[in-house]
């Protein structure tokens, strides 16, 4: 049946009821239409009465036509509905962007009160939304499993509130690839900052999985955007093609991504394409080249190296650096990181035949642009040697290699313990069983530093999920500016299956030397290698950094490392912290948060506190009167007991 | 030890806050004292707590469904955090000692059987002696003032649309509220929230100027005349027949009547020893109304038939309403109230205890979903056409797959019959979900809970997807 005239009918009814029914009889577009009806007439009886209710709001002599109009709209749309379609035309096709999630992924029996709430928090505004969400992360780590919040975990990315939009960052980076098909739906973020993010994370979490997707989305997107789109496709090889094609095409930053993205693939034709523009631009070739580990990538370095050392090697010129010469030498060492194989052992060699003379690189190392943060003494102090140390120890972590591994050692017995951590690294891949014994010979030596040792430990760290320790090192690419845009770049399981080395490392540190030496640095890298249900490590540590704790007056920052080993035992803490000194309500709510221990041994010192705070030895900096302060007192006990 | 689950705790709990609260005091040692007497009714517990003295806790199970709770602090809330506190303690079969019941205690029980046994004596004396008496007065005056206020309903209808929608003014809005603040007068508060409302959509379109307000108030209009012209039907129809009684028609609710369970039941609107499960939950805010409403949906599992339960809190009680909230097991009611009405009915209890989801009750769940969704599609719309239904109506259908068709969602059942997936403007998307479910298996072969709703700018009766249930799992895609 042709419907259309039933359609037209309602639009006009609809005309009438906003025109008013008084001008209903001067519609000529309503008369046509009740006209073009009268066909369907003797099809059914319901038209019938259609056309004759239609008929009586045309008629001078109709008195209710507010009622027939009703009426008439009532009939009509029901007709409409009756006659409504069902059935949906075409082939069905699968949906698109599902994947199997193996893991990490469900339904979780949230109740509304609180899935409401936690969805509100990851994609609304206002405040109170950040802590809400970071005690429940605490509490019900679960419930950020569930399908309903990853998606609004996705929607936070883009959260004004950027402590909140970087704590969700880590929860999904850490959530892996579950994560990916809320990412790739969320694609179009409400910036293009959070875009860009969303592209990092597919980009670190998929690699080359999603190629198609990054190739799909490239023409669409802004600048910044697209320069992410193009750095992602350095995981397949058969991007290699184009991206040569938007090297030499794109301008500006988008074209510097393309620089970046290539320098990390490998083939002939990139490899050609590198060594061109070695010929044309060294040092920037150089730079593109720092965190690349490609095959070809170490000769064009080791080529460089050598144009910039040789001649002070041979004694060629006079031994008088310029600040330009300086920072190519500085950023070609730079560069070694990664690289390996005969060449490159040779650069090492040639650093150290020159070392007394580049010992003036330190003035510049520190105050070279991407190193932003303030230079504190013990850093002021390290040179270049340090610096080689370091580059050595990580390109081991990452790449390991015979050659460079036995220079490390040869260098440590050579030159020392800046080279301590890489020839520990280069021991435990080589013969992992003697390494203990031989850290324990060299620290009775005293041929190394607590220092060095804690250098040499820093990147290990317990893995929940592969129940080992691995190494992790972190670094952030050059074109990433904001510093926070950290990325893991090598999990390499370290022979680390028994726990001997790690609990003596722990005795060592954790009994032998005193509370009052302070060594941060190394505590909090013990408090990464504790293991979950690791009881017996765990007392040890908690009574190490509980006595250290109580030592220092400013122990805040022993709070999460004592909490790292579930602490129970709090007693003197607070007090020692807020003793003497001026503070808040605020100050200490926020202090007893991170406090680790039982609520029952939070209460008690809760009260100390308090008791302090009314005899005056807490000084508080908005004057309360006492009064006040006793009426209150239980308030707050509480509060700080349970918080 | 009474068998108590988490579920039953949140579900005493008069919001999430104090059964957080009670899990942490259970958690953190808070119960220096933990006794039960030996017929296991009674449950005592001595809680720490901010006051120098601790606070005793207990909770009387001597009627098991309905249990009461006592505490010595001085909270409002009832029950407080210590009573669940002492709950959790249950939960976690922690060690009670034998104790007898105080005697303080034997003592409410006694008063309260005494004062629940006068209460039924009156309700029934009530029953025989009043209620002629009420029918003949009262009620004869009710009906015809609310016949009163239908006709000055017809009547500002009749004014609003012989000058036409499109005409009306600021003026003419201040003016048509104090008329619907008059309808207040004659017992019609139900046609006088669909007046609010579509003073609403009047001042709204006035403000963004979107003709979306105007096709939301012609729909509001029809519904207002449809429901005057028929409520005037009906009062007259009683009126002339001398008929006083409270009869089972959706047009009592709609006129703004509020049912009383026990009208309800003697109705025989009651059926006894049901079992519910929830499949989805969700709460809306009505503007008109200035009242959250907590919506839950409900299969019942000796019918199949989907049941609605609605908990309409106003704005300005928030505080002293309990909201409801997702349950996950399964409800045994010992009583089971529903209101008359067509499409998916509302029903309501008063106590209620908890089981666990079985398997079994998962496929006698799945056994309830149509298969046929052409000939149920005809049934849907023949509800869906009346202006006095529901605008939704939801059903279990058995589907084949769900996938895409030129990028819409669409459900396609087993014999091939196929139906577009789309959110409706009552509730919140839940379309896009179906991306993200947990299991590509999940669009396959299984049972979906759907809002069947006729949108009239596409021309077609659309599925609002709520939940889907697999052999294992009820998905919410809501809450």
């Amino acid at each position: 049946m042709d419907l259309k005239p039933i359609y037209e009918f309602r639009t006009r009814l609809y005309a009438v009821t906003m025109a008013g029914t008084q001008l209903v009889m001067e519609d000529y577009r309503f008369k046509r239409a009740i006209e073009e009806l009268q066909p369907l007439e003797k099809a059914s009886p319901v038209f019938a009465r259609i056309v004759s209710l239609g008929k009586q709001l045309l008629s001078p002599d109709c008195n209710n036509k507010e009622g027939i109009l009703l009426d008439c709209i009532t009939l009509t749309d029901a007709i409409l509905c009756t006659q409504g379609a069902v059935a949906v035309s075409g082939d069905l096709e699968e949906l698109e962007g599902i994947v199997e999630y193996k893991e990490g992924n469900s339904m979780q029996n949230i109740p509304y009160s609180i899935l409401h709430n936690l969805i509100e928090s990851l994609t609304g505004t206002g405040s109170g939304r950040y802590a809400f969400v970071g005690s429940l992360h605490t509490t019900h780590p679960q419930y950020f499993e569930d399908y309903r919040v990853k998606r609004a975990m996705v929607e936070a990315l883009s959260d004004p509130y950027a402590e909140l939009a970087y704590t969700v960052e880590k929860w999904i980076r850490k959530g892996g690839e579950s994560f990916v098909p809320f990412l790739k739906r969320g694609f179009l973020q409400k910036t293009p900052k959070a875009t860009e993010k969303v592209i990092q994370l597919i980009d670190e979490l998929s690699k080359e999985k999603e190629n198609e997707f990054y190739l799909e989305k490239l023409p669409y997107t802004g600048r910044n955007v697209k320069g992410a789109l193009i750095f992602a496709l350095r995981h397949s090889k058969e991007n290699a093609e184009l991206l040569l094609h938007l090297a030499r095409t794109e301008k500006g930053e988008t074209k510097k991504m393309a620089y970046w993205a290539l320098a990390d693939m490998e083939g002939a034709e990139v490899e050609q394409f590198w060594n061109d523009f070695y010929k044309k631009k060294s040092q920037a070739v150089i730079e593109y080249l720092t965190y690349s580990k490609t095959s070809w990538a170490s000769a064009i370095v080791a080529k460089e190296f050598n144009r910039l050392i040789e001649p002070w090697i041979m004694e060629e010129t006079p031994k008088v650096l310029t600040e330009e010469m300086i920072e190519k030498i500085d950023r070609t060492v730079d560069a070694l990181e990664g690289k390996t194989g005969s060449e490159i052992c040779e650069c090492y060699q040639k650093v150290m035949q020159i070392r007394g003379l580049l010992a003036e690189c330190k003035k510049f190392w520190y105050a070279r642009k991407h190193y932003k943060h303030q230079i504190t003494a013990k850093e002021s102090k390290r040179n270049l040697s340090y610096r080689v140390g370091q580059i050595l120890q990580r390109t081991l972590i990452q790449c390991f290699d015979k050659e460079l591994s036995g220079l490390a050692i040869e260098f440590y017995e050579k030159y020392g313990e800046d080279y301590f951590s890489a020839a520990v690294v280069a021991k435990l891949f080589e013969n992992h069983k003697d390494v203990l014994d031989w850290i324990v010979q060299q620290r009775k030596e005293e041929k190394v530093s607590k220092d060095a040792l804690v250098r040499a430990l820093e990147w290990i760290e317990w893995d929940n999920k592969q129940q080992s320790y691995i190494f992790k090192l972190m670094r952030s690419y050059g074109y990433r500016a904001d510093g926070r845009n950290w990325e893991i770049i090598t999990s390499i399981p370290a022979y680390l299956d028994d726990d001997t080395f790690i609990s003596y490392i722990m005795s060592e540190f954790a009994t032998k030397f005193g509370e009052k030496e302070i060594n941060y640095e190394m505590d909090y890298v013990m408090s990464q290698w504790i293991r979950g249900e690791d009881t017996n490590i765990c007392k040890v540590l908690e009574q190490y950094y509980y006595k250290k704790a109580l030592y220092l007056d400013n122990n805040i920052s022993y709070l999460p490392l004592l909490r790292s080993c579930y602490a129970k035992e709090c007693g003197g803490l607070a007090v020692k912290y807020f003793k003497g000194k001026q503070s808040s309500h605020w100050e200490i709510g926020d202090y007893f948060r991170d406090l680790p221990g039982t609520v029952e041994n939070k209460e008690k010192e809760a009260r100390v506190v308090y008791d302090l705070l009314l005899g005056g030895d807490i000084l508080l900096r908005y004057n309360e009167s006492k009064e006040y302060l006793e009426k209150q007192k239980e308030h707050y006990i509480q509060e700080w007991a349970n918080s | 030890m009474q068998q108590i689950t988490e579920q039953q705790i949140l579900a005493l709990a008069p919001n999430s806050a104090a059964a957080s609260n009670g899990k942490k005091i259970s958690k953190s040692g808070g119960f220096v004292r933990l006794a039960c007497s030996s017929d296991d009714t009674f449950y005592f517990g001595e809680c720490k707590g901010s006051g120098s003295k601790n606070y005793s806790v207990s909770a009387d199970f001597i009627e098991p469904l309905t249990p009461v709770f006592r505490c010595s602090c001085p909270s409002r809330q009832f029950p407080c955090k210590h009573s669940l506190g002492l709950l959790y303690e249950m939960l976690e079969n922690k060690t009670f000692e034998l104790c007898e019941i105080p005697s303080d205690i034997l003592t409410k029980r006694e008063k309260k059987q005494t004062k629940e046994a006068k209460k039924e004596e009156t309700v029934s004396e009530e029953k025989q002696t009043t209620k002629k008496k009420t029918s003949k007065t009262a009620v004869t005056k009710k009906i015809k003032k609310q016949l009163e206020g239908l006709e000055l309903t017809e009547k500002l209808m009749q004014d609003l649309l012989r000058a036409g929608l499109g005409t009306i003014g600021g003026t003419d809005v201040t003016m048509y509220r104090q008329l619907s603040k008059q309808l207040g007068d004659y017992y019609l508060s139900g046609p006088q929230r669909l007046l609010n409302q579509l003073i609403l959509e009047i001042e709204v379109f006035q403000k963004d100027e979107k003709d979306y307000h105007y096709e939301v108030a012609i729909e509001i209009l029809k519904k207002l005349w449809n429901l005057t012209k028929k409520s005037k039907e009906y009062l007259q129809k009683k009126l002339e027949n001398d008929q006083v009684d409270t009869e089972a028609n959706v047009l009592v609710e709609e006129l703004g009547g509020i049912w009383k369970l026990s009208e309800l039941e003697a109705l025989g609107r009651c059926r006894e020893n049901a079992s519910l499960v929830q499949l989805d939950f969700w709460v809306t805010y009505h503007e008109v109304r200035k009242e959250y409403i907590d919506t839950g949906c409900w299969v019942d599992m000796d019918t199949g038939e989907v049941v609605m339960t609605y908990n309409y809190r106003p704005v300005k009680a928030l505080n002293f309403v309990k909201a409801e909230d997702s349950i996950f097991d399964k409800l045994q009611i010992p009583k089971l109230v529903s209101y008359p009405g067509e499409g998916n009915l509302r029903v309501r209890w008063e106590t209620s205890s908890f089981e666990r989801i079985t398997k079994e009750d998962m496929e006698k769940i799945r056994s309830f979903a149509i298969e046929d969704l052409n000939a149920e599609a005809k049934v849907i719309k023949n509800l869906l056409k009346n202006p006095l239904s529901p605008s939704m109506w939801i059903r279990l259908i058995s589907y084949d797959m769900i996938g895409t068709v030129e990028n819409e969602f669409v459900l396609r059942t087993k014999t091939g019959a196929t139906i577009l997936l789309k959110d409706s403007k009552e509730l919140e998307p839940t379309v896009e979900h179906l991306s993200y479910l947990p299991n590509r298996e999940l669009l396959k072969n299984q049972v979906l809970v759907g809002a069947f709703y006729y949108e009239p700018s596409q021309k077609r009766l659309q599925l609002q997807p709520l939940s889907i249930i697999s052999k294992e799992n009820i998905i919410r895609l809501l809450y």
